[in-house]
């Protein structure tokens, strides 16, 4: 990596600025997680803020502990063991462990930070978590609505029937 | 004036919390749920388009998450299915051809699990499942409408006329459909069972019934093919086309023909709406009477299983035999194919065997018997089920199931199949996929 650890450099840190208007700082390694931050710092520097318009302040506490945790697997210390990957699955199946909506949040705030893995990670993880069920466990594992008419209930259940049957 | 501009006020306020306990994932942008359903195999992608509304628009508007849904579904399916399998359906689209492969690889590859049940005391000649809800007739004039999970007994129809034993029936989530002696019954489900009409009066016994949305179609006794419309319950045609009793028929609704079958061996199929013969099929040589039919794809193939254990097809095009395929020489009394799952066909015989066949080539995959555990891999257990007051006693010893209980209905879902037995007994085989490595 181009980064290496040395504790005698500083590293360059990089201001965000959320919805909220809370003022996030983290290392340039961790923005650099994510690609659309990447474009914007090379294109401005470091020395402004950067503001993201349209993630609110949990979620985007949420992305930057997984951008810093995952900056930091990428990280090699002489002292201590590299982290292995069952480590790394096991903290990220732990990061998904939320509630649907805020899910939804992640993958729009993934989406547009354009970071692929933590978007991967969480859609796989929604497909993981309705794969198998019928209608009304989905329903009620993302807290949704059935908000068909019977016609529509009836035409649909004809079409999908094959799923079901 | 402002007494209703505050009411207002107050209900936005309503709405807007309303909204806010609602998880976005209803309402959820196509581009996000995009994301998620392209990983998801068919089966789970046709359930998910049955959650709300904005869910099934985005499966319908994007036709290619069925191709990514397909490709999915062959990972997990992956060492199940054989070559001929993935072949089978390359000309379909990409919809059909996951429903067709996952009813092939679940039917063909899976473990069974069969629980059977004493459904009627006497002989059930028919049975029919859809999704929850499994339905059956019997000779002791009774239609029973049962829960394919709990095996429960849920409502009960009875034929109040006497001699007029059950023998073919078709239902919806409204209405049930039987013949039953001389007579077509139905019975509206809703309204506590009422029966809405009996058709019938010409006096000879019915054989089948084919059912569409405005009007039933029995065979009777006497060679005739009856077309009764549903809303007036008036015979709307005779169709006089068989010297012995028509013992199967089946209309293929779009391009309105209905074929029967008979005692006298023969096959033809005549136009609904003018009541003409459009053809009289070649009957291969040994082909004795008809016992069972169905249609297959456009209308196209015609199926039918006769009284000395052979099966054929007609390709109605050519007007020709396409194959014709016998394992045994029992009587072949029931055959089904889902309209999903056109390449796969099941029948059922009086040795108690049902068969599973390719219905392209007319090779014959597998064959089960239901009721029988001794078969590898098979589980099979008996059902105590709860049966309506009045109905019969099934508190009796648990019964050990016969090696060769004559089949007289079978009917095939995507995962399962269900039959029905001389003894008045159902069988259901839930078929599972072992876990994959």
């Amino acid at each position: 990596m181009h980064f290496q650890g040395s504790p005698n450099m500083a590293e360059k840190r990089v201001k965000l600025i959320s919805s909220d208007n809370d003022e996030f700082e983290v290392d340039e390694a961790v923005a650099f997680e994510s690609e659309t931050l990447r474009n914007m710092i090379q294109d401005t520097g470091t020395n402004v803020p950067i503001s993201i318009p349209n993630v609110s302040s949990d979620i985007l506490a949420k992305v930057l502990e997984y951008c810093s945790y995952h900056a930091e697997t990428m990280e090699t210390h002489d002292d201590k063991p590299p982290i292995t990957d069952a480590q790394i699955r096991e903290w990220d199946a732990d990061f998904v462990d939320v509630h649907p909506a805020t899910l939804y949040s992640l993958i729009l705030a993934a989406n547009y930070l354009n970071i692929k893995n933590l978007l991967d990670l969480i859609c796989q993880a929604v497909a993981n978590n309705i794969r198998g069920k019928t209608a009304v466990e989905i329903r009620k594992i993302l807290h949704i609505q059935d908000d068909f008419t019977y016609e529509e209930e009836m035409e649909i259940r004809r079409e999908t029937k094959w799923a079901f049957d | 004036m402002e007494h209703f501009a505050r009411g207002k006020v107050k209900m936005k306020a309503e709405t807007k919390t309303r909204k806010a306990e609602q998880s976005p994932w209803g309402s959820g942008a196509a581009d996000v749920l995009l994301l998620v359903f392209v990983r998801l195999p068919a089966a789970s992608l046709a359930r998910a388009s049955a959650v709300c509304t904005a869910w099934h628009n985005v499966v319908t508007n994007c036709p290619f998450v069925w191709e990514k849904a397909l490709e999915e579904q062959r990972k997990e399916l992956k060492l199940k299915l054989s070559q001929s399998d993935v072949k089978l359906v390359s000309e379909l689209d990409f919809r059909t051809r996951a429903a067709t492969m996952y009813q092939r690889a679940h039917l063909v590859h899976g473990k069974m699990y069969c629980r059977w049940w004493k459904a009627h005391p006497s002989r059930a000649d028919c049975c029919h499942m859809s999704m929850n809800t499994i339905v059956s007739g019997s000779t002791d004039q009774t239609v029973r409408v049962w829960c394919a999970s709990s095996l429960h007994c849920l409502e009960e129809y009875k034929v109040s006329k006497p001699k007029s034993p059950v023998v073919d029936l078709e239902f919806d989530a409204n209405k049930i459909i039987a013949a039953a002696g001389a007579e077509v019954w139905v019975w509206n489900r809703n309204r506590g069972g009422r029966v809405t009409h009996q058709m019938g009066g010409h006096g000879c016994r019915l054989y089948c019934l084919s059912c569409t949305e405005s009007d039933v179609s029995v065979g009777c006794a006497d060679g005739a093919a009856r077309i009764f419309d549903l809303y007036s319950g008036r015979c709307s045609r005779i169709l006089r086309c068989h010297s012995a009793a028509v013992s199967s028929l089946c209309v293929q609704e779009e391009m309105s023909v209905l074929a029967t079958g008979s005692r006298d061996g023969s096959v033809q199929i005549c136009d609904t709406s003018t009541g003409e013969i459009v053809a009289r099929l070649l009957r291969p040589s040994p082909m004795r009477e008809v016992e069972c039919l169905q249609w297959g794809r456009n209308g196209h193939f015609l199926f039918a299983g006769t009284s000395v254990g052979r099966l054929c097809c007609w390709d109605i095009r050519k007007q020709a035999i396409l194959w014709q395929k016998e394992h045994d020489r029992s009587v072949m009394k029931s055959l089904h194919l889902q309209e999903y799952g056109l390449e796969t066909l099941v029948t059922g015989s009086m040795n108690g065997i049902v068969r599973v066949w390719d219905s392209s080539s007319g090779n014959c995959l597998v064959s089960i018997r239901p009721c029988d555990n001794s078969d590898t891999g098979s589980v099979s257990r008996w059902s105590e089920t709860a049966v309506p007051q009045g109905g019969i006693s099934n508190s009796s010893s648990v019964m050990s199931p016969l090696k060769q209980v004559p089949i007289l209905c079978v009917r095939v879902g995507s995962t399962r199949i269900l039959t029905s037995h001389t003894d008045g007994s159902l069988a259901l085989c839930q078929i599972q996929l072992q876990e994959l490595r």
